[in-house]
């Protein structure tokens, strides 16, 4: 696995915090992780990567955080469905980053945003994924990277 | 198919051809007709004019001598005599021997001299009448006076002649009925001609009618020859497209034109569009078709690569090795947010029309399956080569030994990653990771190293850099750990890959010992160096000769089920520092022995035995240079562990502790065995951890010695180990 | 017919020339780069060219280019290395006639040479 590809995802993922969550996240120290599902917090916005690697990324974040984020973002209305929204936005921002920087080397598909167990997502079993620890404000979500 | 085409075109040229040949001969005919009715016409006039003038040559006769005779102006009559007389003798003559004359319509005509035999014989009939009369007429045609009245007339000889002229020709105009027979004949050729006339129109009309009747016949075998034709054209048309359609429809590849604008053509094989899987690609873009599954590099070579076969420079049996869309990886949008990924080749050739480039056929296929497997073979071949060196590396380990590394390393780097998962944050939080992943990393370097697999120890070694690295910043954020992160990836992915290679080799050595199971037997008895001791062994020696020395290495308990399951690990790690830490720093080279006056060889002992009161002790020790208490202090001070102050207040006995502290070393260089000052740091946390105690004596160039004490065993702990 | 080598490698060079088994087919130049092949290429007027695409001074690229100005009659064989798939590419949109891959065996280039000047004496 590349540095400088899974950098492009994380930088994604701070950039979001740092533009419109009002203060930046922090990472913690990434660890690698063989059952995705064991990471995930709730709402997950996932992205399909191909190209030079292929596989997925996730951002996963639990309700909590993104009822937070939306009331950062000035939106009183934490429902279901813009929890839902919001996760797909993050999701959004780190695909847009990774299209920028990859530039013709990656396809990188439209989010689309699982609540709950990832079921459909099918990932060998011998790959690990990366998983970053992001923190906001005290609150936790994880991007996990697993690409070939 | 041209030689029927011309065949066909044959047959419609010669009905076209006689169709115009009866056409023309109607036409013609007509014209013929129009002439003939023409002349018909003017000698049908003609001939009506002699029947009228014979009877006024008569009545201007007779009008003529009844002017003279009852004193009237002659003149008038005289005149119309003279004028219908010329008229009459000029057209019989005409008639005759054929000439020009006036017409009746004052027109000068000319006629030709009638042939036909009823014809011929009424104007000799004709002409034998008039004879007498035209000679009897000849003094009135000549007669001229200045007399105007013919009273006075009359009375001169002029008159009288002229009187009597008269009378003559008044006698042979009526002599023998002359004059009604003149009037009957020329009425007969004018009923002659009139008939001969109508007869000959009628025939005319007949020939007409049959012209174009054949002319209508002739069409009609034309348009029935055409429509046939065309019909069985069309019919071979419908075959052929059929044909076409029935290859199209069945052929496996993706078959279609490509023009000039990268368009496809309005035909194409029905396979392209599972291959493309979507409808409705006649007419579609070529590149905006691939945009999107395909990266956008490629797109670009692709569309410049195809303008180069509209460029017409370029051979293009020259150019294939060039195709960038030769074996291209396109991405489909599949399930969720999932790509599939397919290989299709596409290949591109010149369609030439008349010389002329008109579009080109491109053929399209699916290689999945192929480039996937082309792909797995490159995989398995760097697999196996890689695993051939790995081999090397392990074949001389034993198995079990061998099996032993695998899951204490497997445990170790998955204890690195629960540390890394731990989810504290802050610069310190950070760097107590960092030590604490260093001193796992570097347990599992050093068993490596014993056993020899110089690629994990290479791994292991680059983690140790990266921390190292890490923990020289001032400030550290867990976005550092990532490399590490990636390597810890790289390190577990090596060990599975060295796990499945030992698994196949047990299986292979099972088929080989079967064969020879009775000298299993004996060697079970002959070879009990299966266990740490021989680990410990190898690794003495490799490091020995590593460094030019020649050591001896002489275990006591270490060997078979002495040490307690509990404490098999640990010792194991200390055990391997101490040889690491020996070998390198307290055992001299053989030259320096023989100085010294020892034995080249070097000797190291190890000894675990159980104390009376449960406790267990570990030793080490060697008959080497021993501890150099200066060095120590001056590393100390010069790594800023203590200052030089306090140095000279220490005693030797807490100087010697300090080798214990993380990042002391007395060693100049880093090598994998030592020079990173944490071997003895592994040593100091694996015994605390054990809640165990160590000692340190040492003389000066004749022994250093480690005597470990480790707190006797819970008897439920020992049973569930 | 008259061929001109242009490459910057001397054994690439060598290789070329010694390969060449076309009858009729006689190397008239050799270049080392693009200048010197433009200054050799109107005195001795080449039927064929092999061009290398990296060289030093001038690239192999504005070399075609240049020389299908000159001479739009000719024709030149790009022989160069798969690694750059869009520079081959790009030279033959500028008028190169064909491309040869190195490393290249000497039927290989034979191949080629009677490729072009089967396509040059047809039409």
């Amino acid at each position: 696995m590349d540095e400088t590809d899974l950098k492009v995802f994380i930088e994604g993922a701070t950039h979001f915090f740092s533009h419109m969550g009002g203060e930046p996240a922090e990472i913690g120290t990434p660890y690698l992780a063989s059952n995705c599902n064991s990471e995930v917090k709730g709402f997950t916005g996932i992205i399909g990567v191909t190209g030079k690697r292929r596989g997925s990324v996730y951002f996963t974040a639990p309700s909590v955080l993104l009822k937070v984020l939306l009331i950062t973002l000035g939106e009183e209305n934490t429902s279901h469905e813009n929890m839902c929204d919001m996760v797909g936005e993050v999701a959004n921002v780190i695909s847009g980053n990774a299209r920028k920087d990859f530039g013709s080397d990656f396809l990188i598909s439209v989010p689309i945003v699982v609540v709950g167990r990832l079921d459909k997502i099918v990932v060998p079993p011998e790959l690990r994924s990366f998983v970053v620890p992001i923190t906001w404000k005290s609150y936790d979500a994880s991007l996990v990277i697993a690409l070939e | 198919m041209s030689a029927m085409k011309s065949g066909k075109y044959n047959a419609i040229v010669l009905s076209i051809a006689l169709f115009i040949v009866f056409d023309a001969g109607v036409l013609v005919m007509n014209f013929y007709i129009a002439d003939q009715f023409a002349r018909d016409a003017v000698q049908v006039n003609l001939a009506g004019r002699q029947r009228t003038l014979s009877q006024r040559l008569i009545k201007a006769l007779l009008q003529t001598d009844n002017a003279l005779g009852s004193g009237n102006f002659i003149e008038t009559p005289l005149n119309e005599l003279k004028a219908g007389y010329r008229t009459f003798d000029t057209t019989l003559n005409a008639f005759n021997k054929g000439g020009t004359i006036t017409g009746v319509d004052g027109e000068s005509v000319s006629i030709e001299a009638f042939s036909d035999t009823r014809s011929r014989r009424l104007l000799t009939d004709t002409l034998e009448t008039w004879l007498p009369l035209q000679e009897a007429l000849q003094p009135m045609l000549a007669f001229d006076s200045k007399i105007e009245r013919s009273a006075e007339l009359i009375m001169t000889d002029e008159g009288a002649n002229l009187e009597s002229d008269l009378f003559h020709a008044i006698m042979v105009a009526s002599k023998d009925n002359r004059d009604n027979r003149l009037l009957k004949l020329t009425n007969d050729l004018a009923v002659h001609l009139e008939y001969e006339s109508a007869r000959r129109a009628t025939r005319l009309r007949i020939i007409q009618v049959t012209g174009i009747g054949l002319a209508l016949i002739n069409f009609f075998v034309i348009l029935f020859h055409l429509i046939r034709n065309l019909n069985k054209y069309d019919a071979m048309i419908e075959i052929a497209k059929k044909e076409t359609d029935d290859i199209l429809e069945t052929v496996t590849e993706g078959l279609f034109l490509l023009d000039s604008e990268y368009r496809i053509g309005s035909q194409h094989s029905a396979a392209l569009q599972d291959i493309f899987r979507r409808e409705n690609l006649a007419g579609v873009n070529l590149i905006e078709l691939l945009r999107g599954i395909v990266p956008e590099t490629t797109l670009n070579v692709a569309r410049d690569y195809i303008s180069l076969y509209f460029g017409g420079r370029v051979n293009e049996n020259l150019v294939d090795d060039l195709n960038p869309l030769n074996e291209v990886e396109v991405h489909f949008a599949g399930d969720g947010s999932q790509f599939q990924t397919r290989y299709l080749g596409f290949q591109f050739r010149r369609v030439l029309v008349d010389q002329e480039l008109s579009h080109l056929l491109v053929t399209v296929n699916d290689i999945t399956a192929r480039a996937a497997l082309e792909r797995e073979l490159q995989v398995s071949r760097a697999r196996s080569t890689a695993q051939l060196d790995m081999l090397m590396d392990i074949l001389h380990i034993e198995p079990e030994v061998l099996t032993d590394f695998l899951c204490g390393s497997e445990r170790s780097l998955g204890k690195i990653n629960s540390i890394l998962k731990r989810s504290a944050m802050g610069v310190e939080v950070y760097r107590a990771k960092l030590d604490q992943i260093f001193r796992e990393i570097h347990a599992v370097k050093g068993e490596a190293s014993a056993l020899g697999l110089n690629s994990v120890v290479g791994l292991a070694h680059d983690i140790e850099d990266l921390i190292t690295d890490v923990q020289e910043r001032p400030t550290i954020s867990g976005g550092d750990f990532l490399p590490l992160t990636i390597k810890l990836d790289v390190l577990l992915g090596h060990i599975q890959s060295v796990r499945e290679l030992v698994a196949r080799l047990v299986d292979f050595r099972l088929v080989f010992d079967r064969s020879k199971i009775a000298e299993v037997a004996d060697d079970q008895r002959a070879a009990p160096r299966t266990d740490m001791s021989a680990l410990l062994h190898n690794l003495t020696e490799r490091i020995a000769e590593e460094q030019g020395k020649r050591v001896n290495l002489h275990c006591v308990g270490l060997e078979g089920k002495h040490v307690p399951e509990m404490y098999r690990g640990p010792v194991k790690d200390m055990a391997i520092q101490f040889i690491r830490n020996g070998v390198t720093h307290g055992i001299e080279g053989p030259e320096d022995r023989l100085v010294a006056n020892k034995g080249q060889v070097g000797r190291i002992a190890m000894k675990f035995v159980p104390l009376g009161d449960g406790n267990f002790e570990f030793s080490y020790r060697d008959d080497g240079r021993g501890l150099d208490m200066d060095l120590i202090r001056n590393t100390a001070v010069d790594k800023g562990f203590v200052s030089a102050d306090q140095i000279e207040a220490m005693e030797d006995r807490a100087v010697m502790a300090l080798i214990f502290k993380r990042g002391f070393s007395t060693s100049t260089e880093v090598s994998s065995d030592a020079g990173r000052g944490v071997g003895m740091d592994v040593i100091r946390n694996l015994v605390n951890e054990l809640s165990g105690r160590v000692r340190v004596s040492t003389a000066r160039g004749e022994f250093t010695q480690f005597k470990v004490t480790l707190p006797a065993i819970p008897r439920d702990m020992d049973q569930a180990a | 017919m008259k061929l001109m080598i242009v490459d910057d490698s001397n054994i690439i060079r060598k290789k070329i020339e010694r390969s060449t088994e076309i009858e009729g087919l006689e190397v008239v130049a050799t270049a080392g780069n693009g200048v010197e092949a433009l200054e050799q290429f109107p005195k001795v007027r080449p039927d064929i060219v092999t061009m290398d695409l990296t060289m030093p001074e001038m690239g192999g690229i504005e070399c075609v280019e240049k020389m299908v100005e000159m001479d739009p009659n000719v024709v030149i064989l790009v022989i160069s290395a798969l690694s750059d798939k869009a520079t081959a590419i790009e030279a033959l949109k500028k008028g190169a006639n064909g491309f040869l891959c190195k490393p290249f065996s000497e039927q290989e280039l034979n191949r080629a040479f009677r490729e072009l000047l089967g396509e040059a004496t047809n039409g």
